[in-house]
């Protein structure tokens, strides 16, 4: 980590020198623990500002004291390690410091991306995390890790299988349809971020996907800086309304070359008791009383119709015959396993004053909760930093391979999740009596086209291959001191490889003969960086400035096959088809920057700062396509004021700053063509090339603008309890809509610039060193945001939208829920019964939904989220730990309402169903309504939400580390052995049958929920 | 630019162009919101000769029709960019575009093709949305016209039905003009030529009441055309395999690479697909009281013993008009007119106009194959039986009943609980006899917001 400061402060530099008649001392500044040079520390004469210098290439410095220093004493310091003081005594004196480094201070190291800043010092609104607290925890991705540290930040996923893509919300959405990821920017370099995979199966059920951002190994990273307001973020122009997260990856230190391997392997499961069903015995039970039902009371004339049957006991073998082997099935158990992970890595760094690298190779081996569901993961890392002079030259090369096998998630007809909570009962089984599938009893029917999931997801299979190569250089030259000129190239080529099969056996292959569908994509990002920067210091003021010139270039190529018509289904390969088909196209986009930071402060105390980026792209058209980005930004050291310190205040509250932030940045739109009008082809026809035009021309398309601001005060009291308060607001404008249009114009939308969405919000962050004595230390540190966020306007006309089970009105939140307002049982004849029109006062009811009016019921965003974070050492223990929780926000069982009250005979029912609950005879008081037969009243009323409070463990690491001692001089650094977890316990509402770190918007089908992971490893140091 | 679209502007500059724009139009009829298999369902279900088998599947809502102002069929949309990539191809002809490297009379020939389309369209929308001409004379609202590419600002209102069925007419006799070359007349069953132009033709005018010229433009077709009426031995097998045979005039073309895949009609209709829709109790019985008519032949029993052979027994519930392409269910054409409908619009129209000896000799061509019939005597019921029995699966069914003032009566039915029983038994009077405008188009369009028919 030191070295890499080093290589941003270098920029620092320029001097005053005082005069005559004065003290001389000289000396070198070096790391205690390795004895490396510091280049670039300051070396102050105590009690007199802006008098002092910065240390060579050599960690050499030079310092006249003069005559009039109140003190005769100087302090050395640098970003991340402790202030050294030391008195001097006579000129000419040598004076070596060793400094050693401040883990509380490298806490607090802010990255942008175009330089770092300490987090005293920053004007804005930003949060580091060090990798180092969560290494030892079992992640696929990065992102998790960020999970419950940093305020403000939402994390979530919308399936827990491995490689799954997450989504990280920075203060709250901004956008509709141009997107709300954050930019992510890896050692400067801003990378895609998303889906590897572009082969969308829409029938196939399964758009997890296979995030880009695993194909790092998140123990590549040093750390990682969120990035909130506008001050940072603005250098990022057109792609930072959501944030940026900016990565930093690990770099070697000059010394000895170190050796760390570690192995871990652990067990997976689900994280909660994900929709538990009845067992076969309830399940009849209550089926029969189903059926009673539906003869006494929701279809008395049933005796007329002949396709009912008259004895309940015939009647229910159609639904709950036991099976032949006299066991009801548990569809849990046959389509679940519990997960094995496994991790392995290697890493060595190393080097001496000039020339330094840090490698790594990694493998993670995961076997998901299903039998498809695995992952593996190959990646190595060399990163190397030359410095020689007044010359500095960097290189990073990241190579990945990713393997991803998956299995139907959602609705899909073989989704294990469906099958084993919808689609399938305990009447079904797996295997006939002579040991084949069971293809006939149970799954002909269901949904329309069921199948033997068992038997399915055996045959077919869909999987993924990514392999990734990410190669950065960037060279840099002093050429007068204080200039510097930097040179940054880098190119990210991701290629993925996705075949879906299914086979001649299965239903979704079976009219076919068999289909592969297999899609090959290359996307590649060419990104030029030429930057120009100047710092200096002198009589207090500091000041530095930087200009970049960027380009970069993403092409994205793909070429999709189908095989159709198998001979023999052991031969899936394209090959082995006897009709195929095929596509292909390729497209390319440009975005072109200027960027512009300048920062300046006077004396510790007043810091001000303004960023300008022009970005010209080519996703808009020639007359819509440069904007300008802008934010400016202050802050007050107050602590730093004499009158406080003269005032004794500084004793207890060490330090204080108040700041503030405004700027503005934007979202491109996410299609790359989407102002252009043009006709597509392929819309062929009896054999023959068509064409057809597939969008209307949209000149005037421009960025989604936002608009931050943000206040912030950060305290920190007797050097161990810091807190910050932010207050920010987002208001996001020229939202681009698909703004509904006439359809008799031949189109139903079109994009434009129309909507607008405010986020306002606050976020509080407590930290303390609550012990530090005798070796013993111990941090804690708890967060807490809220985030408001309102709809403010639409596409002009409208004031609502509905959507599934969603309306997004104007002065709500996006995700507000739009359901009917259940009013309980209705004792007389046990339906459902709903407020009529809640909203408009009429508060009557009704049991027929159609005649009830929707209201808004709630809503998916939490009221307050964050995390709570603990780190505990001592001699040769170390234990830490994450809790996230979140309170006040909704999910909406979009499977319940199709499951409602025995509307679906044939497959699992929940184990919410509980008969003791329900309704049975006209005059009860009943929690549920009357189940029966082909219930005609299945409406999704407010019922289906669910509180998403919850408090879970996140994470938890303990660790014994031998003592180094054990080993003397050997060599031998040291041995680790931790146990890690994820999600190891969950407090949640008692109503909550799925995961309450829900899908954005919160509307919950049947997606694999957070997995528990609890491993145990080995790390050797030497 | 992306590497599969061109700039509108320059999609069509010369005549191959054109032909592959003209493609373009074709293709979307194949969609499933359209004749992919929505506007023969709706049609049919609403009808009463074939039901969804159970709540809950693709067709329930239009056989229950259970439509409100918020839940309405998708089938507006479609037809209207059907006709938006009409007229950007009748433009760019108009402009000249298509004349490079184009010979004598080939422009013309797409050009009637994609009136006689356009016409489709609006007649499509003009049955769907609009009462039937016949129970106003086309006083009441239709749909909107439109005849060239819109700008994304435009909001049109309706036009009267009888407004829409002039535009229909003089688009369809332009086509007929343009079509009449003899490259335009022999039979291709994927495209419009001369005679399914006329056959449509013929279709339009009975519906608007012309039953003269719908009698003389459908014997134009039975004398001079081409195509042949099938035999009674040819006509079961004459289905199999995608339904090419000696009296297609106009199907939409669906094959192995290009087709509506498991949402298309052929699907829908197949026990070994999604199993959704059947011929109803009404129709079975029917049907079993003429057990020699050879269109019996097309309708087969269940064959899944726990299931279908439970709720129907060895009833001919499944209509076999589209088997599919090699048996695959997905894969069928979809037929738009053949000549059996033309001799029954003669038949039709001749009754009408009181010429009982046509009527009688082309309603005997289709009745005789119930060879138990005789000689069948023409009175509006014995026209409208022998429509529902050789049209059945068609997309003919409620229009017919519609537009004749008759009830569609779905009281004999398999077992199906109705959520809006108003809906068992209905007339043209009934408020659902027509569909709702939908929601997306109201929300966009004040001016249509304004005309949402009554009742929605």
């Amino acid at each position: 980590m030191k070295k890499l400061l080093l290589f941003f402060v270098v920029l620092l530099a320029g001097l005053q020198i005082a005069s005559a008649q004065s003290m001389s001392v000289s000396g070198k500044v070096t790391y205690a623990d390795d004895g490396t040079p510091v280049i670039g520390a300051q070396v102050m004469v105590k009690g007199m500002r802006g008098v002092g210098t910065l240390t060579d290439v050599n960690g050499a410095y030079k310092i006249t004291i003069p005559a009039a220093a109140p003190e005769k004493v100087i302090v050395a310091s640098f970003l991340g390690l402790q202030p050294q003081e030391r008195a001097i005594s006579s000129n000419g004196q040598v004076v070596n410091f060793a400094l050693v480094t401040n883990t509380q201070e490298l806490e607090s190291v802010i990255v942008t991306g175009y330089g770092s800043v300490s987090k005293k010092e920053y004007t804005g609104s930003a949060t580091s995390v060090k990798s180092d607290r969560t290494k030892d925890v079992p992640a696929m991705s990065f992102e998790s890790r960020l999970a419950g540290a940093v305020s403000g930040v939402q994390i979530t996923s919308a399936s827990g299988a491995p490689g799954a893509l997450s989504s990280v919300r920075i203060r709250g959405m901004g956008s509709i349809n141009a997107g709300n990821e954050p930019l992510y920017v890896i050692d400067g370099i801003p990378v895609f971020s998303g889906d590897a995979n572009t082969l969308k199966v829409t029938s196939d059920a399964n758009d997890n996907g296979n995030s880009v951002l695993s194909t790092l190994n998140p123990n590549d990273i040093e750390s990682m800086t969120v990035i909130k307001d506008a001050a940072a973020a603005s250098l990022y122009g057109s792609r930072a309304a959501n944030g940026v997260v900016v990565i930093t990856t690990k770099k070697g230190s000059s010394g000895k070359v170190r050796f760390n391997a570690k192995a871990d392997v652990g067990v997976t499961d689900m994280a909660i008791n994900y929709r538990p069903t009845l067992d076969g015995d309830a399940r009849r039970s209550l089926l029969l009383l189903g059926m009673e039902n539906f003869k006494t009371y929701s279809y008395p004339d049933w005796a007329q119709d002949p396709s009912v049957p008259v004895d309940n006991n015939e009647w229910i073998k159609d639904y709950a015959t036991m099976p032949w082997n006299g066991e009801w099935t548990d569809w849990n158990k046959e389509l679940f396993r519990t997960g094995v992970n496994q991790n392995y890595e290697v890493s060595a760094s190393g080097g001496n004053a000039k020339t330094r690298f840090y490698a790594s190779m990694s493998y993670t081996d995961v076997q998901g909760i299903t039998k498809q569901a695995e992952y593996k993961r190959l990646t190595g890392r060399v990163n190397v930093n030359h410095k020689q002079g007044n010359f500095t030259f960097d290189a990073s090369t990241l190579i990945s391979s990713v393997n991803q096998s998956y299995n139907e998630e959602e609705f899909g007809y073989s989704s294990p999740l469906a099958n084993a909570k919808w689609f399938v009962g305990p009447q079904d089984y797996v295997y006939n009596k002579d040991g084949s599938f069971n293809l006939t009893r149970g799954f002909a029917t269901i949904g329309g086209g069921g199948a033997n999931p068992i038997y399915n997801n055996e045959i077919n299979f869909n999987k993924s291959d990514v392999f990734r190569s990410f190669s950065n250089i960037s060279a840099q030259y002093e050429f007068v001191k204080g200039f510097t000129a930097k040179q940054v190239l880098s190119y990210d080529y991701t290629q993925s490889h996705n075949v879906v099969w299914w086979d001649p056996r299965s239903n979704n292959g079976g009219s076919a003969g068999g289909v592969n569908q297999t899609i090959d994509n290359n996307f590649a990002t060419f990104v030029s960086q030429t930057q120009l920067a100047y710092a200096n210091v002198f009589n207090g003021h500091s000041i530095s400035v930087l200009a970049s010139y960027e380009t970069e270039k993403n092409s994205d190529r793909y070429l999709y096959g189908a095989g159709l018509n198998y001979p023999n289904p052991n031969l899936p390969d394209l090959d082995n088809a006897a009709e195929k088909d095929a596509g292909g196209s390729k497209s390319v986009e440009t975005l072109i920057s200027w960027v512009a930071r300048a920062d300046y402060n006077y004396d510790g105390r007043y810091y001000v700062g303004a960023s300008f980026r022009r970005d010209g792209t080519s996703r808009l058209s020639p007359e819509s396509r440069w904007g300008n980005f802008w934010s400016v930004s202050a802050s007050w050291r107050m602590s730093n004021e004499k009158w406080w310190k003269e005032g004794g205040v500084n004793t207890v509250l060490t330090d204080a700053k108040i700041r503030a932030s405004y700027g503005v940045n934007g979202t491109r739109p996410s299609s790359w063509y989407g102002y252009l009008g043009t006709f597509g082809y392929g819309y062929n026809y009896d054999g023959n090339p068509g064409a057809t035009e597939n969008r209307i021309p949209n000149p005037n398309l421009k960025w989604e603008q936002n608009y931050a601001s943000n206040i912030g005060i950060d305290l920190s009291f007797i050097d161990r309890i810091n807190l910050s308060i932010d207050l920010y607001n987002r208001d996001t404008k020229d939202l681009i809509m698909d703004k509904k249009i006439s359809q008799v114009t031949g189109f139903a939308t079109t994009l434009q610039n129309v909507g607008e969405m405010n986020n306002k919000g606050i976020e509080i962050d407590l930290n303390a060193i609550a012990i530090r004595k005798n070796g013993f230390e111990w941090n804690v540190g708890i967060n807490l945001s809220h985030n408001k966020n309102t709809l403010v306007k639409l596409d002009g006309t409208q004031d609502k939208m509905t959507s599934s089970r969603w309306i997004h009105k104007i002065g709500m939140p996006y995700y507000s829920f739009f359901l009917l307002k259940s009013a309980g049982v209705d004792p007389k004849t046990g339906w459902e019964q709903y407020y009529v029109d809640p909203d408009n006062g009429d508060f009557s009811t009704t049991t027929d939904g159609r005649k009830a009016k929707k209201s808004i019921v709630g809503s998916w965003d939490p009221k307050v989220q964050g995390g709570i974070t603990s780190n505990f050492k001592w001699s040769f223990i170390d234990f830490s730990f994450t809790f996230t929780y979140s309170l006040g926000g909704h999910a909406v069982d979009h499977v319940a309402g199709s499951l409602s009250d025995g509307g679906n005979y044939n497959g699992a029912i929940p184990a919410s169903m509980d008969i003791n609950k329900m309704w049975k005879k006209p005059g009860d008081i009943a929690e549920l309504p009357m189940f029966t037969y082909e219930n005609p009243n299945v409406y999704t009323s407010s019922r289906f939400m669910m509180s998403t409070d919850y408090l879970r463990l996140k994470n938890i690491t303990l660790g014994f580390t031998t003592p180094k001692k054990w080993f003397g001089n050997s060599g031998f650094e040291g041995i680790r052995l931790y146990v890690a977890a994820n999600n190891l316990f969950t407090i949640k509402d008692k109503n909550l049958n799925v995961d309450p770190e829900t899908p954005v918007g919160g509307i919950v089908g049947l997606r694999t929920p957070q997995l528990r992971t609890v491993n145990v490893g080995l790390e050797i140091k030497f | 630019m992306p590497s599969n679209a061109l700039p509108t502007e320059k999609a069509v500059l010369n005549y191959k162009d054109a032909t592959t724009v003209l493609m373009g139009v074709y293709d979307g009829m194949q969609r499933d919101s359209y004749y992919g298999a929505e506007m023969i369902a709706i049609a049919e279900v609403q009808g009463d000769a074939m039901q969804a088998t159970s709540s809950g599947k693709r067709t329930s809502s239009f056989y229950e029709m259970s439509y409100n102002a918020q839940a309405s069929p998708a089938i507006w949309s479609t037809p209207y960019n059907q006709i938006r990539r009409a007229n950007n191809l009748l433009q760019a002809i108009e402009a000249g575009k298509a004349d490079k490297d184009a010979k004598a009379g080939q422009v013309d020939i797409i050009k009637g093709q994609v009136l006689a389309l356009r016409a489709l369209n609006h007649f499509d929308l003009v049955r769907l949305y609009g009462k039937p001409y016949s129970a106003d004379k086309g006083a009441s609202l239709g749909v909107p016209i439109v005849l060239k590419p819109l700008t994304p600002e435009v909001k049109s209102s309706r036009s009267t039905v009888a407004a829409v069925y002039d535009q229909i007419l003089a688009d369809l006799k332009d086509a007929v003009a343009l079509l009449a070359k003899s490259e335009a007349q022999t039979p291709n069953n994927g495209r419009i030529n001369l005679w399914s132009a006329k056959a449509l033709y013929a279709r339009v005018c009975l519906y608007h009441g012309d039953n003269d010229l719908a009698l003389s433009l459908a014997k134009d077709i039975i004398t001079s055309s081409p195509y042949k009426l099938l035999t009674n031995e040819e006509y079961k097998g004459a289905w199999a395999d995608g339904g090419v045979n000696s009296e297609m005039m106009f199907q939409v073309v669906n094959n192995k690479i290009d087709n509506a895949d498991r949402e298309s009609l052929s699907y829908l209709m197949s026990e070994n697909g999604y199993e959704d829709m059947i011929i109803t109790k009404k129709m079975v019985d029917y049907m079993s009281a003429n057990p020699l008519d050879v269109r019996k032949g097309l309708m087969i029993p269940s064959h899944k013993e726990a299931t279908n052979v439970k709720l129907y027994g060895k009833s001919a519930v499944w209509l076999n008009k589209y088997p599919g392409v090699g048996n695959d269910p997905r894969i069928n054409s979809v037929p738009v007119i053949r000549l059996s409908e033309v001799y029954l619009i003669a038949a039709e129209a001749a009754f009408k106009v009181g010429n009982m000896a046509d009527a009688s000799t082309y309603l005997n061509a289709i009745a005789k194959r119930n060879p138990a019939l005789g000689t069948v005597v023409p009175t509006l019921q014995s026209i409208m039986d022998q429509r529902n029995v050789e049209l059945i699966g068609e997309g003919h069914r409620s229009f017919d009943l519609m537009r004749n003032g008759m009830v569609s009566d779905r009281s004999v039915r398999w077992s199906y609980v109705f959520s809006e029983p108003k809906s068992i038994s209905y007339d043209n009077t009934y408020f659902r006899s027509i569909l709702p405008i939908p929601l997306s188009e109201v929300d966009a369009n004040e001016v249509i917001a304004a005309q949402q028919n009554p009742g929605y």
